[in-house]
């Protein structure tokens, strides 16, 4: 509830729910916890309350049950699942797998593909869309602009990207995640055979995105997708949403965002202390010119 | 039994005709710019068919700018002749199912991993073939590798990748990164393979690396390319194993053909 809270404060206008099931598997693209935090609301209960909350905040609510995959036999219970967020009220079930769109297409509010399903050409986008009627797809962490712009082009499909998270590895085919003792092998340091540090070799991640908030707005980019259940830094996140909220709001008001950057470094101290060594110096930039972009096959 | 060599290049081919197997896969999985262009893809796919053994075209994982290369490299190989085509992802799969050439999911569909779903869980739950993914797109062959489970896979005709398991591909590649490099240019960089071994781990919470706890097993990764890979030893128990030429350099290949088929029943 205290995420929900500051979420809502920052700027939020749609949010993320996912619910522990007591499954041996999670139902949703995230593991139960990560790094030792939950991920998942713990009950029945507590999520028809932070549906309600959510909706008398006039915040649109999606349901994870972006399982990668449902085991073989599992189906049943990933289904009861489902039904479980969709009578807390939830207003789309975002799905993980192609198969879970063949099930629940047409009885469930709205459909939502998530990053999970790995919607990575616009033909693919098509098919879900006229097969399964799936309203809004989220896209691979590791798009550029021009190829985000391609989807956007399509009608009667929302388009939503995730900022200010990644990888430069394919998420949705990454096995490294939440290995024991290490994490996110993604992003640990490695050394090679003679002992040379190498740094994060696998990290390719390019988080932040806010220079490109007037681009992604402009080419029709229906949402973001910023860092909540993901990540335990619950006042971080917060204030996250609020600089991309920002952002959208100079946007409107037809500031450059050149502007709407200088006076957050004005007031932020979490960007000065933040952004400026961790993003803008290593060139973490989401969609410009980087070493990280110039490498993607 | 079938047994079927992979190469990521066409550079040792006329060797690889000479060996006892029954196919040649031609690609990877990973990354459409180190695949053969267009015209020595459908050179090599004739010489295989000229050999009298099968072809099977690997298509590599497809991208929004990519995606329409994939699909008309590999019909325009099945277009000069019996093609088997290894799909990678969903669009492509899709693009390519109708088109008369024998499809089959490969690690890039099949290999998936739940993630655990109990509180105190340490660690993911064991990998399991997305049976009801090639199922929904009717294919009935598919990739595994020798650390998958087969549960519920009975029904569908199961090919085993030997040697190492993918565990990840970089959209952007790392061996192109370290080099400051990308594609097309990086095409000759992953010829040859990086071993890397975990040293230190990242901590969501405050951002920081540090070092790994005592105890931790190493994770130890071989990268060619922007395909990431973990050595394997299991033994393959169906009927159809691909040898991937790239972890058995030389003479080394022909002796692994050989242990192979010495080890049959």
């Amino acid at each position: 509830m205290k995420m929900l809270e500051l979420q809502l404060a920052a700027g939020a206008t749609e949010v993320y729910l996912a619910l522990a099931s007591g499954a041996p598997v999670s139902w949703d693209a995230l593991p139960a916890n990560r790094d030792g935090e939950p991920t998942q609301v713990a009950s029945r209960a507590t999520l028809t309350a932070l549906v309600s909350a959510a909706h008398d905040a006039g915040v649109l609510v999606h349901f994870c049950a972006d399982a990668p995959v449902v085991p073989p036999d599992m189906s049943d219970e990933y289904r009861r699942h489902v039904d479980l967020g969709v009578t807390a009220g939830a207003d789309t079930v975002v799905v993980g797998s192609l198969a879970a769109c063949a099930w629940l297409a047409g009885s469930v509010p709205a459909l939502v593909a998530g990053d999970a399903v790995g919607v990575s050409s616009v033909s693919l986008a098509r098919h879900l869309r006229d097969q399964y009627g799936v309203r809004r797809v989220v896209l691979p962490h590791t798009l550029a602009l021009a190829e985000i712009a391609l989807f956007c082009t399509e009608p009667q499909l929302e388009v939503e990207t995730p900022v200010q998270t990644g990888a430069g590895l394919d998420c949705g085919r990454c096995r490294l995640a939440d290995t024991a003792g290490i994490g996110l092998g993604c992003r640990a340091g490695y050394r090679d055979t003679d002992g040379v540090d190498l740094g994060a070799f696998l990290d390719g991640a390019s988080d932040c995105a806010l220079c490109d908030v007037p681009a992604l707005v402009e080419i029709g980019v229906a949402a973001l997708r910023l860092p909540g259940r993901e990540s335990p830094n619950v006042r971080q996140n917060a204030k996250v949403t609020q600089m991309y909220r920002r952002a959208l709001a100079g946007h409107a008001a037809r500031v450059p965002i050149t502007e709407v950057i200088a006076e957050i470094d004005r007031v932020e101290l979490m960007w000065q202390m933040g952004w400026l060594p961790r993003l803008c110096d290593q060139q973490r930039c989401r969609f410009r010119d980087t070493p990280q972009l110039r490498a993607y096959v | 039994m079938t047994t079927e060599i992979r190469l990521s290049t066409v550079d040792d081919l006329a060797e690889v005709l000479r060996l006892p197997v029954d196919a040649v896969g031609l690609g990877q999985e990973g990354c459409l710019t180190k695949a053969p262009d267009l015209d020595v893809l459908r050179r090599a796919a004739d010489a295989v068919r000229d050999a009298g053994k099968q072809v099977v075209v690997v298509s590599p994982i497809a991208w929004p700018r990519t995606a329409d290369t994939v699909v008309e490299r590999a019909m325009a190989v099945l277009g000069d002749g019996p093609t088997t085509v290894t799909v990678n992802d969903l669009g492509t799969a899709i693009a390519l199912s109708g088109s008369g050439c024998t499809l089959v999911a490969g690690l890039g569909l099949t290999r998936q991993r739940a993630h655990n779903g109990a509180v105190a869980a340490t660690g993911p739950v064991a990998p399991v073939i997305d049976v009801a993914l090639v199922d929904t797109l009717g294919i009935d062959q598919v990739e595994v590798d020798l650390d998958m489970q087969l549960a519920g896979i009975a029904a569908h005709r199961v090919r085993q990748v030997l040697d190492a398991v993918p565990v990840a591909f970089g959209r952007s590649c790392p061996t192109a990164r370290h080099a400051r490099t990308g594609p097309p240019d990086c095409r000759p960089l992953c010829d040859a393979p990086r071993t890397i071994t975990a040293a230190s781990r990242w901590k969501l919470v405050h951002g920081h690396r540090e070092p790994l706890p005592t105890g931790t097993r190493a994770l130890e990764l071989t990268v060619w390319g922007n395909g990431v890979y973990q050595r394997t030893t299991g033994s393959p128990v169906t009927d159809y194993q691909i040898i991937d030429a790239r972890w058995h350099p030389g003479a080394a290949l022909a002796e692994r053909v050989t242990a192979l088929r010495a080890a049959r029943p």
